[in-house]
């Protein structure tokens, strides 16, 4: 008669406390694997939403430069508002080529987006347009 | 003493099993939040993707269709823009003719047409000829509709400046509508060198030099009151706005819709004579 057999079937009833933990930890990683990929989706889809709400600012911006130099000002910005605050704009446009009697109406236009992180977004482009000095008189 | 330890092993004891329901729970409880979360940002994602592409469709729309307008026509198919007011804000419409090819069909030799905005607000009451506001901003309110109609036309058979409808049903009459909230156009006039709210080109006898669009989307009671949060008037700053220059307008301040194409025109080839001196 001994005690040993008594107490090794009394050991199988529960977990040790090394069985417990190893479970934890699966979970806990699990778990941690689940949220990291979720976050990490979440920051994508901002980041994705921020890109395109920037391009989109940039192509008003790119309007707003080309009616600038139709109307014959040569640098300008201005600020969004509302759901887009914090955005600002600004344009500077270079007259090519041409002389001094006979200008060629061609710029070149750099637009700058600068978004409320303060990074920009440049684009350059060219506009050929008779400016307002030099409007065309019709009808002969 | 066997027997006892048997009856002990044979089940869980009150605490283990509340132990084990609270871990239950908290677990779940963690996965059903991160469920739901997917969930509402995966329905966010395809609303803005939605309205993304209803942004791009409807600037493109509006560049591609104004860039290419049609400038030497009179009468009903002059550039004419209303200025009107619905239930959320401007509701303006316009309408012009272009020589885009019409959307779906290709180009067909010839053929131009007439381009429509025109909003359809369920909300304005023809019996008493004024709006019917909700008390609260956040109420249920019947949705404005943006028709954009695209009418085919041919050049009369005498080869005169009249343009005929093309027969509807032969040549089709595409027409589309997207819901929006508001819709305003301003016109850039040269001559008065500041923005207008309308136009008539048939009565002003030239373009606008360039047209801003400010377009506010649809919008659910949900972004609604997520917008009213956030502090962002849905008039202040409109959810898709652009400045389109017409090359045709632009620069252009004579009454005889003269073109930078037509001076060309008139100095090389016409020796100085106006093509539209004979009208005047």
């Amino acid at each position: 008669m001994s005690v040993r057999p008594y107490r090794e079937k009394e050991r199988r009833g529960g977990f040790t406390l090394v069985e417990v933990l190893a479970a934890v930890a699966i979970l806990g990683s699990a778990l941690f694997i689940l949220l990291s990929t979720h976050h990490g989706a979440l920051r994508l889809f901002e980041a994705m939403n921020a890109s395109v709400v920037e391009s989109q600012l940039l192509e008003r911006a790119v309007g707003e430069a080309e009616f600038g130099v139709l109307i014959g000002e040569l640098t300008g910005s201005g600020e969004f508002e509302g759901r887009f605050a914090g955005y600002t704009w600004s344009y500077q446009g270079a007259p090519l080529g041409g002389t001094e009697e006979t200008p060629i109406p061609f710029y070149q236009v750099e637009v700058t987006l600068r978004n409320p992180d303060g990074e920009d977004q440049t684009l350059s482009f060219y506009v050929f347009h008779i400016s307002s000095n030099e409007v065309i008189e019709g009808g002969v | 003493m066997r027997r006892l330890a048997q009856q002990r092993n044979s089940g869980f004891t009150m605490i283990e099993m509340m132990v084990a329901m609270a871990v239950l729970v908290i677990l779940v409880g963690a996965l059903y939040t991160c469920f739901v979360s997917v969930v509402n940002t995966a329905e966010i994602a395809r609303s803005t993707t939605e309205a993304m592409r209803i942004q791009r469709y409807l600037r493109e729309h509006f560049i591609n269709h104004l860039s290419a307008i049609h400038a030497q026509v009179r009468g009903e198919y002059a550039l004419i823009g209303e200025d009107e007011s619905g239930a959320y804000g401007p509701a303006d419409s316009l309408t012009f003719v272009t020589s885009l090819p019409t959307s779906g069909a290709r180009s067909l030799p010839g053929i131009v047409k007439q381009v429509e905005y025109l909003i359809d607000d369920p909300s304005f009451s023809e019996e008493s000829g004024f709006q019917t506001f909700g008390a609260d901003e956040t109420e249920e309110k019947p949705s404005v509709t943006l028709f954009i109609t695209e009418r085919p036309l041919v050049l009369g058979e005498d080869g005169d400046e009249e343009f005929f409808e093309a027969d509807e049903e032969a040549e089709g009459l595409w027409q589309r509508e997207i819901p929006i909230r508001s819709l305003n156009f301003e016109y850039y006039d040269g001559t008065a060198e500041d923005w207008v709210e309308d136009w008539n080109s048939d009565e002003l006898g030239f373009l606008p030099w360039a047209i801003k669009v400010s377009i506010n989307l649809a919008k659910t009671e949900e972004q609604l009151r997520v917008d009213l949060a956030d502090g962002v008037g849905t008039e202040e700053e409109p959810d898709v706005g652009f400045t389109i220059v017409l090359p045709t307008g632009a620069g252009v301040i004579s009454p005889d819709f003269i073109d930078p194409n037509h001076r060309r025109q008139t100095e090389t080839v016409d020796g100085g004579s106006n093509i539209f001196e004979d009208e005047s």
